[in-house]
């Protein structure tokens, strides 16, 4: 059995891969992308956990079913609020977003 | 579990469906004002349960996912309150803004539901749960006005930083998850006890991770940077409501987590706090000083309260948490009435806060509102704002952190100047400010321009938080025993 250890690197590493895309891409839509990078992180982490605590704990794996289904609401109204976006600027790339300055 | 006592909860939310139907059947646009009183009246009626629970003392814990207390029902009437005054607010400023208005009361009222269940919920699950149910109708909220670029960008700001932080939160939780092996506050808190944190420094890590998303939800230093772009680009009513519910449903969640679930680690995140709070403080009242635009404005004045709200935290104590309580409800109602001010008096333009000069001849009940409400976010002493201050700070130095108090009070010394920076233009001379100043001031669009006309729910919502500030200025003593009654109510091994 693989241990329990080998999951959570692979998760911290999936979970800094979507840090950096989000700081790093320009495109609104690679960002919702690394953010539901992180968002997958977090559900390998909660079925890790469940799996392997003290008799297969079944509530992390209802808690990342309940994290999945959010996640996609959330990512739906975060595409609609870029569409609308991209109906009034004509661009999508976070650095030209800046209406909204001191 | 028995479904009466979450009643308040179901009222709300059949409202908000309600509504939904009743937007298709008023074909009408004139019929649509009926929507924003049908929201109302489910606001007012579960206030009205929310009171008779609280005067029954009705507790529960049930199904291991929320806690019925009295904690929970003083701040839903909080939270309910402040609602009922920005539904009463929108009424009339979304008249021509929108054109779909059972969207917006609809969003309101999911968002408010959200809210209530998150200070119920007591399990990392119905916690996370609540919170998105909070946070997804914000973001739709804050771009609600669709075809205005600014509102857009508001919403998409404030977005990507939401998304962000819940996930970040979230990946602190599966640590703790994992950890413990428990997902409900009081089992984590058991098994919390018996670990060690000097063998285990994950906990700590995940404890910050989970900090730094609440931190967000309350927009405190330096997690902040979404507050004045939300805040200037959302409708003014959004902003009002941004600016209130969700950080006092915030607040309410962190206390419960931090005193029931976290009670062991007490000595570390006294310590973050700490920080927290020193670095909202000074950061929002130091940029606030040289805002132009009074929304943004208003928006760094928050995280300043924010920061004066997380000294409580840095005590932790029965007194204290009472007193962030008790600070809350007057944070809401005066933050509520001034951008209800700002509503009324500023349509239509850019918020400029030279766009106030010479209200006082224009509208003296708007002007002494905005003097009421100014005042008492200084905190001097006939108004509700002084008691909460004081309640706040007596609180730290009996917790034996006296130098906290002590930035506290020069923080609130250097507000002093960008507050009464407001009044000087609402009662100043119209010639005040240099020729520029003029320039800057749009002429007033007679469309957009109500100041002679102020619709009268404006009016009203704007008295209706003027007369709970006189009141709490007045008597603050029964409020301040509602603080203290919800902080005893709570289950937590800290002051048991």
């Amino acid at each position: 059995m693989i241990p329990l250890t080998y999951y959570l690197i692979f998760s911290a590493m999936l979970f800094c891969i979507g840090v950096y895309g989000v700081l790093a891409r320009r495109n609104s839509i690679m960002i919702l992308v690394s953010i539901e990078l992180m968002l997958n992180a977090v559900n390998i982490n909660l079925v890790a956990f469940s799996a392997y605590l003290r008799g297969d704990d079944p509530i992390g794996q209802m808690f990342s079913l309940f994290a999945i289904a959010v996640g996609a609401g959330e990512i739906g109204v975060g595409l609609a609020i870029i569409l609308n976006l991209y109906r009034l600027r004509n661009t999508i790339n976070i650095d030209q977003i800046d209406f909204l300055k001191w | 579990m028995e479904f009466t006592l979450i009643i308040p909860e179901i009222i709300v939310f059949l409202t908000a469906t309600a509504i939904l139907i009743l937007d298709l059947i008023l074909q009408q646009e004139k019929q649509k004002k009926l929507l924003g009183f049908a929201a109302e009246a489910g606001v007012i009626l579960a206030i009205a349960q929310l009171v008779r629970m609280f005067a029954l003392g009705q507790q529960a814990s049930s199904w291991g996912l929320l806690t019925i207390d009295t904690f929970g029902h003083v701040i839903k009437i909080i939270l309910l309150v402040s609602t009922g005054l920005v539904i009463l607010l929108s009424v009339d400023y979304f008249k021509t803004i929108i054109s779909r208005k059972g969207e917006y009361y609809c969003l309101i009222l999911f968002s408010v539901v959200g809210m209530m269940f998150m200070v119920s919920a007591d399990n990392f699950i119905s916690f996370f749960l609540s919170l998105q149910l909070t946070s997804i109708p914000l973001y739709i909220l804050s771009g609600i006005d669709k075809n205005d670029a600014r509102s857009n960008e508001a919403a998409y700001k404030y977005l990507m930083l939401g998304m962000l932080a819940s996930v970040v939160m979230l990946y602190g939780m599966t640590f703790i998850y994992g950890f413990t092996a428990a997902a409900n506050f009081e089992g984590i808190a058991r098994q919390l006890t018996s670990l060690d944190l000097h063998e285990n420094p994950i906990l700590l890590i995940a404890m910050i991770f989970i900090f730094a998303g609440f931190a967000f939800k309350v927009a405190a230093v330096p997690f902040h940077f979404w507050v004045p772009d939300t805040y200037e680009g959302a409708p003014t009513p959004v902003t009002s409501f941004l600016a209130t519910a969700p950080k006092v449903a915030g607040f309410a969640a962190l206390i419960r987590l931090l005193t029931i679930a976290f009670s062991p680690l007490i000595a570390q995140w006294r310590t973050l706090f700490i920080i927290l709070s020193i670095l909202s403080m000074s950061v929002g009242n130091i940029v606030a000083l040289s805002q132009t635009n009074i929304k943004r404005m208003l928006g760094f004045s928050s995280v300043a309260h924010v920061g004066y709200i997380l000294m409580a935290f840095a005590i932790a104590d029965q007194m204290a948490v009472s007193a962030a309580i008790f600070y809350l409800m007057i944070y809401g109602i005066v933050n509520i009435g001034t951008f209800a001010v700002i509503a009324s008096v500023m349509r239509g333009e850019d918020h400029q806060i030279q766009g106030l000069a010479g209200l006082s001849k224009r509208s003296p009940l708007m002007s002494l509102s905005v003097a009421v409400f100014m005042i008492s976010m200084i905190g001097i002493p006939p108004t509700p704002g002084f008691w909460g201050k004081f309640n706040l700070f007596a609180s730290v130095v009996n917790g034996g952190m006296t130098w906290l108090a002590v930035i506290g009070i020069i923080n609130s010394i250097i507000s002093v100047y960008y507050y009464i920076n407001v009044l000087r233009y609402v009662y100043g001379d119209q010639e005040i400010g240099n020729q520029q100043d003029k320039q800057a001031r749009r002429p007033a669009d007679p469309a957009a321009d109500g100041l002679n006309n102020i619709p009268c729910l404006m009016r009203l919502a704007v008295v209706i938080s003027l007369a709970l500030t006189i009141i709490i200025a007045t008597y603050p003593q029964p409020f301040i025993e509602l603080a203290k009654a919800a902080a005893v109510a709570l289950k937590t091994g800290l002051w048991l």
